[in-house]
């Protein structure tokens, strides 16, 4: 075996090993098995070099051929990345976070590469773009930034060289200048796919217009988010503009996040749905989250919707007041075979359109049912019939009981459980302790839940990262230790209104949670400054919630609080990952 | 169809149909560049031995008769599935000599079946848990394996 430029040689003499052992392979073959191992496969095969220096062989050997690397969740340094981009030559996609890492590093990321998505950079600048060597190859680009520095030209030049780019998706601050963005990626590539938020009818209009963009007949997906007041809303004429224009959509995605209360200038009624028949849509997502909702479309409408959809897959109508039972039944007769994400949340469906869920869409893996009223636990168990389900959101909704729970994860596929104001107890924390695979779950104001459930989910469930037990109020520092201790990955965590845990909770994350990004202790009145300064040794933090509301007490000073962002400015107070950076006006 | 004879390094003779054998790349390589004279002497495979290629024989026999079944493809993908799951499993010296087999004879899927095989015994294990597994020494010394492990410290949390 050639050392293959490492300097471990392997000692593991095929002399003292049967044949027919692993450590007689050779280092290729055993690359090649580690070739089989599930993502993350990058992480994985890494932590598995410290094996034997036969493992270490193997791994270097499987770098030079691994085409993915999908290393969001960790937080790695300038340094780190480098070092990882400069051993994988082959590499084809590339998901990573630049927290802390300069525009530099676009430089090292292999010129192969034909996806890539890129979050975390609110300290980069166009320099990032700029300086990225695979824009010849890329085909697919993503951007997360909530930060200052990306231009308009940035992206002006970027687009130019970006010949190949069929798919863009941005996300960022109010701040960010996103329409002109998204003009000029649309005028120097022909896109298929475009995501992207608060954008104006204007260039909506714009895009479809200028030929040289080519939407009309080039993009197929669509997906818009909205949180500005200026931008193009849920209404009729922006649906009558991409039946006239966006002829070639097959999936369409708009998400209104506004709240305020009172009826939009100009809102969605049948009209609007009537265009959207025109197109032939296999995918349909439109929201608004207001309490306004979308009460001007009727259940008519919607039934003929959902019929004109060809071989539907993903169905969301969130808040759409007159979704009942009947349209549901005519969905699932006509596309359930073909299901597999659906969002019915804020809507008046019944344990009827559960039902026929369960008998009728045999691979449903997302369903949503936040704040169905009129679902009970009786219709909840029979969403346990779902093989493949993997995630599941049933907040607010009637009657999730442990026996819910219990039946949802008979399977042990899921892996997000949404659950808030759940009557649930450590009976149900058992039971989603038996997936494995969950990464996501919230469990706000299960009073019944006790440290015990949480230790045991700690326990069934290495794979969280994102964990909500905020108003759990039986739970102590035991638990927070078991989850800790269990979940190495953790990157979200809400404990507020966790009154009974201390500083020992804080202390364990600080020392098993490496990874973790947003805290929130809100309303712990026995968490005392001392927290802080374990808090200041994780690198990865990005914002830590302290408030207290209504009378609850804090030991927390403000000078304590003042120390804190002196050793680390990078950490926000506010939280982070909330709405506060991307809406401009108050609500 | 002809018969190919095959010999086992351990001097077992074992008579497939030709298409069976040319499952292997390396077989049929071998068997195109003998002239027709000769087409009767036995393949030798020095390196599988009798009881391990009587294992991959009847791989091989398995993957000619379910290409030719293909009419019912619904039936036979589970089923295939479940064939295969009780194909390898055996002992692990016998897997590993199979991973070595289908390396010398060429035969990808037979290759890629046991690797990842090996691999879902490897998925979720830490490596000492790897290292009892499979009987493997760690050979690092301390500060080897320090000096790996801050390689890619991030990696590790």
């Amino acid at each position: 075996m050639t050392a293959v430029g490492s300097k471990f040689r392997s000692t593991q003499e095929s002399v003292s090993q049967p044949r027919g052992s692993l450590a007689h392979l050779p280092p290729e073959l055993l690359a090649r098995v580690l070739s089989f191992l599930p993502e993350p496969r990058l992480t994985e095969t890494l932590k598995l070099s410290v094996t034997s220096k036969q493992f270490h062989e193997a791994s270097k050997l499987l770098m030079r051929s691994l085409d993915v690397a999908e290393v969001k969740q960790h937080t790695l340094t300038q340094g780190d990345l480098e070092l990882v981009l400069r051993r994988l030559p082959r590499l084809r996609r590339l998901e990573a976070d630049l927290w802390l890492v300069s525009d530099t590093i676009a430089a090292e990321i292999p010129s192969t590469v034909q996806d890539l998505a890129l979050c975390g950079c609110h300290s980069n600048s166009d320099e990032l773009l700029t300086a990225l060597r695979c824009t010849e190859s890329l085909h697919r680009f993503a951007l997360t930034t909530f930060g200052n520095g990306l231009t308009r030209r940035g992206f002006e030049t970027f687009a130019q060289r970006c010949r190949s780019l069929t798919s863009f998706s941005i996300d960022g601050g109010f701040q960010f200048p996103v329409n002109e963005v998204v003009l000029e990626v649309a005028r120097g590539c022909q896109l298929q796919e475009l995501a992207a938020y608060d954008l104006t009818m204007v260039t909506l209009l714009s895009l479809a217009r200028y030929t040289e963009f080519g939407i009309s007949k080039n993009l197929r997906r669509l997906s818009l988010k909205r949180y500005s007041l200026n931008s193009a809303g849920l209404c009729d004429s922006t649906m009558q503009m991409f039946r006239q224009y966006y002829t070639a959509l097959s999936e369409l995605t708009f998400l209104d996040f506004r709240r305020e209360d009172a009826p939009p200038t100009e809102d969605l009624t049948d009209a609007g749905i009537q265009s959207l028949m025109g197109l032939r849509l296999s995918t349909i997502r439109l929201s608004r989250q207001s309490n306004y909702g979308v009460p001007r479309v009727s259940i008519g409408a919607l039934m003929q919707l959902l019929q004109a959809l060809s071989s539907a897959t993903t169905v969301e109508l969130s808040n759409f007041k007159a979704l009942s039972d009947a349209p549901m039944v005519e969905l699932v007769t006509l596309h359930g075979q073909g299901l597999t994400n659906v969002c019915l949340d804020f809507t008046r469906i019944s344990d009827l359109s559960l039902e026929m869920l369960a008998i009728y869409a045999p691979s449903l893996r997302q369903l949503s049912v936040k704040a169905c009223r009129n679902v009970t636990d009786k219709g909840l168990m029979l969403l346990g019939k779902h093989r493949g389900l993997e995630g599941i959101n049933c907040s607010y909704a009637a009657g999730v009981t442990d026996e819910v729970v219990t039946s949802l994860c008979r399977y042990h596929s899921l892996r997000a459980a949404i659950l808030n104001s759940a009557s649930i107890t450590d009976k149900g924390m058992e039971a989603l302790a038996s997936c494995p695979h969950l990464e996501e779950v919230s469990v706000l104001g299960a009073k019944g839940i006790t440290s015990k459930g949480l230790q045991q989910l700690g326990n069934g469930c290495p794979a969280l990262r994102h964990v909500c037990v905020a108003w759990c109020e039986q739970i102590s520092d035991g638990g927070v230790v078991g989850l800790a201790e269990g979940c190495r990955g953790l990157l979200k965590l809400r404990l507020d209104g966790c009154r009974r845990i201390s500083n020992p909770s804080i202390k364990a994350l600080a020392r098993f949670s490496k990874r973790l990004r947003h805290l929130s202790l809100q309303n712990l009145p026995r968490v005392s400054g001392e927290a802080l300064e374990h808090l200041a040794r994780l690198i990865s933090l990005r914002s830590v919630v302290l408030t207290s509301t209504g009378s609850t007490p804090t030991k927390i000073t403000s000078e304590e609080r003042s120390n804190f962002a002196r050793i680390r400015p990078d950490v926000s107070f506010k939280p982070l990952d909330g709405l506060s950076a991307r809406f401009p006006d108050p609500i | 169809m002809g018969k190919v004879k095959l010999r086992s390094s351990d001097a077992e003779l074992f008579e497939v149909e030709e298409e069976v054998a040319f499952e292997s790349h390396t077989v049929k390589n071998m068997i195109e560049d003998v002239d027709e004279e000769g087409s009767d002497a036995p393949i030798p495979l020095p390196n599988v031995n009798a009881k391990i290629l009587a294992k991959v024989i009847e791989y091989c026999k398995h993957q000619v008769e379910t290409r030719k079944e293909s009419e019912d493809k619904a039936a036979s993908e589970e089923s295939i599935k479940n064939w295969e799951a009780n194909f390898v499993n055996v002992d692990q010296n016998t897997l590993f000599e199979l991973i070595l087999a289908a390396n010398y004879l060429n035969i990808k899927s037979l290759l890629d079946l046991t690797c990842l095989t090996v691999a879902n015994m490897i998925k979720g294990k830490n490596p000492e848990e790897i290292r009892r597994t499979f009987h493997i020494k760690n050979d690092f010394t301390p500060e080897e394996e320090e000096e790996v492990k801050r390689e890619n410290q991030w990696a590790f949390e």
